[in-house]
């Protein structure tokens, strides 16, 4: 088994080691507008768990459940690069981290051999890409992606229209940018 | 043609909560599950596709058409018969079949030689494992993924990798054998019911 692995980890080409960031999912008709049910079940011991604990905190448990909420998820804007510029986009960060939703708005609707991509850049050269799209007649898209490191950690979000040459690197053509 | 149907196995699987956990929303049809499933695989389908159908527009047109039959197909996925990825990547493999099959003029050659597919089932299938496992890689730990790369792709030896990195040589070898080991653990989990 181990020999094995090390032979298919060996065949690996490039793209498999770094795949590329795929399209954005273009949900299902009818997907979003499905109901949401979900049973309520009371599942016994964990119930009566929770009652317990709440008995034996008392007030003090609201406020340590209060005190735990996670932060709520942050909202960054992207405005266009050139001056008279109506695109503009939003960047919802998941407050659980480790997603991010992007919409864009007022963009040049994709053409034929391009693509738009979003990414995670810091100046001269610190870049990650985090997910590719395309824009519609209308110019909206959203996109969901994963986040694959911290955010924080560069100073803008960016979206650069990019030529189908196969090509990862970033085409130096940004066309929405905002400060994370 | 004589392209082999994908596999079907009757044996099953202990499947993980998780898997469980992804099957009763799919059920459910909670839009959610099919994101989160992109969000997952979506890099390794995709990859998969490109390489098979050698174009991306292409690829991106079936890419759509695997996740709308995962979205359609999703209350009837059985955790029990495979994992979400074998799942998601046998469907890929069907959608990318029928459209290798569609671009081929029919017929190819009256004498018989109709019957090659001009991208083998044998070469579609290393692929699909290939980019099966890269699935498994995407969900390591970096640290650990980051490693293996630098000694299975860049054939790094370990000492090169702590030069390189700055990392302790006992910390590379330590997460060299715990990336190997993780992956070994979800190649057999996926390959129970294979």
């Amino acid at each position: 088994m181990s020999d094995a692995l090390l032979t298919r980890l060996e065949a690996l080409g490039p793209d498999e080691w770094r795949p590329e960031a795929p399209p954005a999912l273009v949900m299902p008709p009818g997907a979003e507008a499905a109901p949401r049910r979900r049973a309520l079940t009371l599942r016994p011991l964990p119930a009566l768990a929770a009652v317990l604990l709440l008995l034996a905190l008392g007030a003090g448990g609201a406020l340590f459940v209060t005190s735990q909420d996670p932060a709520p998820s942050r909202t960054l804007t992207l405005t266009s690069l050139r001056p008279d510029g109506a695109a503009q986009g939003k960047v919802r960060l998941a407050r659980t981290g480790g997603r991010a939703t992007l919409a864009v708005s007022g963009l040049a609707p994709s053409r034929r051999g391009e693509f738009y991509e979003l990414w995670l850049l810091s100046p001269p050269g610190d870049l990650v890409s985090l997910g590719s799209f395309r824009v519609s007649a209308g110019g909206r898209a959203t996109l969901q992606v994963p986040l694959p490191v911290d955010p924080s950690r560069y100073r803008f979000l960016d979206v650069s229209v990019e030529p189908d040459d196969g090509d990862p690197a970033h085409s130096s053509h940004s066309v929405l940018r905002g400060r994370t | 043609m004589s392209a082999r149907l994908p596999r079907i196995s009757a044996s099953t699987r202990a499947p993980s909560r998780a898997d469980r956990r992804l099957a009763a929303r799919l059920r459910r049809r909670d839009p959610q599950a099919l994101r989160d499933l992109h969000t997952d695989l979506g890099a390794s389908v995709f990859g998969f596709l490109r390489h098979a159908l050698g174009d991306r527009g292409t690829a991106e047109d079936v890419m759509q058409q695997v996740f709308l039959e995962v979205w359609q197909r999703g209350p009837d996925y059985d955790p029990r018969r495979g994992s979400p990825l074998a799942w998601v990547m046998t469907i890929a493999r069907s959608r990318a079949i029928d459209h290798l099959r569609r671009r081929i003029p029919e017929p190819r050659d009256p004498s018989g030689a109709a019957d090659e597919d001009p991208r083998g089932d044998f070469e579609l299938d290393e692929l699909l494992e290939r980019w099966r496992l890269a699935a498994l890689l995407g969900r390591l730990p970096v640290q650990e993924a980051d490693v293996l790369r630098r000694r299975f792709y860049e054939g790094r030896s370990q000492a090169e990798i702590a030069e390189e990195t700055g990392v302790p040589l006992g910390t590379v070898k330590s997460r060299m054998v715990a990336g190997l080991a993780r992956l070994r653990e979800a190649l057999d989990q996926e390959e129970q019911a294979a």
